[in-house]
């Protein structure tokens, strides 16, 4: 039985679907049959950031109105045995994703899979309020700033009072932080929170911390999740948020701004 | 005649009101006679005019519709010999067939309301004293023990509220009584809602947005900045907020 892996943070643009892409890949690699699913109905991205965007048929919606069926619309990962996207339509909109039939498809999928990884939308309406609907665990992005955070903040109140685990009163939601576009320089220089100022407001247990880097607007441009750059700062970042999440207890990194050496100074990092 | 003074018109025998009142609940778990009579009798020995003469409501919410011979009656009777009064019952729809013989009131489910307050102040009495440890928990206090976040509102409508967790900024707490949070109080508080001006907001670390006795306000802080992220007691001294080291 798959469990149900919400990737959400109420704000727009702070690394959802590149989260999502990452630990998705990075559960795959580690040997578990994955799929990710795209929840941003009409605004679908997370095809282009798995790279799989000309291999889009069918597409979530077209499952949930059972004008295809799921084998049709899943899309195999080229790199990863185990790893596979159900794209979101960009036609359609929001109103199709229905309680029912998202339970319908997420419970025939739970059958054959270890995890389902749902990419949210931005805010606190229907998409975004569906794709955290079913989850057991949830991955909360944040970046180091105020009104980021206090948008995390509003999405955990609403993950313990309306999801199924709070509407049926079972074992609530497990809850991650997973604080991105960390900047240390700019932490320093007090334009940014720190790592314990949004720990200390949030109080969830922290699974990583991915800094600000220029490996994931370039990994993004070519389709490979940037977990696969093992070289990079931020691939590193996400392959040890994955390692925690498995139960891997790992000291944080990328947390002091990193000292450059004289070549890459002479040359530019 | 003097009743009618007040009133302008002689014809007018009552009026209808809306009010709210908050009432305990008998939340059934089980639909065996045997065990729930056990209880009962137990329930009465930890106290024992706690029952007697107790207005509740009967739930059935946790409970399966059962498929022959309902004894709901049998339950009810139960219920009244030990002194409960029930006002209404509540069930799902599926039970208002079985559930005519009764003569009692039907409620709808609440599962449809939204936004509900993370704590069930009704069903506190019963869940709390139920504990077999005869512990002297004021029934009207409510405690949370999880964080309050942003954009949900816990009250307290009949006495304190008590946090043990962190109330984050745009959190809402409202008590008829006193406010007491053990985390970082970031949000707002408002205590004595109804009126009682000696009541007051206690807190570890006081970082609210707005604080608010018996309708006194105060969202500007800079007058207790010495007292933020610091413990900290705030209450009504004649039209205005005080504040002194806890
Ligand atoms: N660690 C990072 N360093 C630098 N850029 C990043 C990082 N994480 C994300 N970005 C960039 O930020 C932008 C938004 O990222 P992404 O699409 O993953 O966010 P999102 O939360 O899914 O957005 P939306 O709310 O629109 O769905 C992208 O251009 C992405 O390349
Ligand atoms: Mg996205």
């Amino acid at each position: 039985m798959a469990k149900i892996i919400v990737v959400t943070s109420g704000k727009g643009g702070v690394g959802k679907t590149t989260t999502s892409a990452a630990i998705a890949t990075g559960l795959a690699m580690r040997g578990y049959k994955t799929v990710v699913i795209d929840f941003d109905v009409g605004l679908r991205n997370l095809d282009l950031v798995m790279g799989c965007e000309r291999r889009v048929v069918y597409d979530f919606v077209n499952v949930i109105n059972e004008e295809s069926n799921i084998k049709q619309a899943l899309i195999k990962d080229k790199r990863i045995a185990n790893l596979f996207v159900l794209p979101a339509s960009q036609t359609r909109d929001k109103e199709a994703l229905t309680k029912e039939g998202v339970g319908r498809v997420l419970e025939e999928l739970r059958k054959s899979y270890d995890y389902i990884v749902c990419d949210s939308p931005a805010g606190i309406e229907k998409g975004a309020l569906m794709a955290l609907y079913y989850a057991d665990e949830a991955i909360i992005v944040t970046n180091p700033e105020i009104s980021s955070v206090r948008d995390s903040d509003r999405i955990l109140g609403i993950l313990q009072s309306k999801s199924v685990r709070a509407e049926q009163d079972l074992e609530p939601v497990k809850e991650y932080l997973l604080l991105s576009r960390y900047d240390p320089e700019r932490v320093n220089r007090g334009e940014m929170l720190s790592v314990s100022d949004v720990e200390d407001i949030l109080a969830i247990p922290l699974l990583g911390v991915i800094p600000e880097s220029k490996a994931v607007l370039k990994a993004s441009n070519q389709g490979i999740p940037v977990i696969h750059d093992a070289e990079s700062d931020a691939g590193q970042a996400y392959a040890d948020s994955v390692d925690r999440f498995l139960g891997k207890d790992l000291p944080h990194r990328f947390l002091e701004v990193q000292k450059k050496g004289l070549l890459k100074r002479m040359f530019g990092g | 005649m003097t009743a009618n003074a007040s009133h302008p018109n002689n014809s007018t025998g009552f009026q209808l009101k809306r009010s709210r009142l908050t009432l305990t609940t008998l939340e059934l778990l089980s639909l065996e006679l045997e065990i729930i009579r056990l209880q009962l009798t137990e329930q009465a020995k930890l106290a024992p005019n706690l029952l007697h003469d107790m207005p509740v409501i009967l739930s059935l919410e946790k409970v399966a519709l059962p498929e022959k011979t309902c004894n709901i009656n049998a339950i009810i009777h139960e219920c009244e010999r030990m002194g409960l009064r029930i006002i209404a019952i509540r069930a799902q729809a599926h039970w208002r067939h079985c559930l005519k013989t009764t003569e009692i009131a039907y409620l709808p489910t609440l599962s449809t309301q939204s936004d509900e307050p993370i704590s069930k102040p009704q069903h506190q009495t019963i869940e709390q004293t139920a504990n077999s440890e005869p512990k002297p928990i004021h029934p009207k206090h409510v405690v949370v023990n999880k964080p309050v976040r942003s954009g949900q509102q816990v009250i307290a409508p009949e006495g304190d509220l008590i946090v043990l967790a962190p109330v984050s900024a745009g959190a809402e707490l409202l008590a008829k009584g006193n406010i007491h949070v053990y985390g970082p109080l970031r949000g707002r508080a408002l205590a004595g809602i109804e009126g009682n001006t000696n009541t007051g907001i206690f807190c570890l670390q006081f970082a609210a947005e707005l604080v608010a006795i018996a309708g006194h306000y105060m969202t500007e802080m800079t007058p207790f900045q010495s007292f933020w992220q610091k413990g900290a007691h705030i209450f009504r001294e004649g039209e205005n907020l005080q504040i002194l080291p806890l």
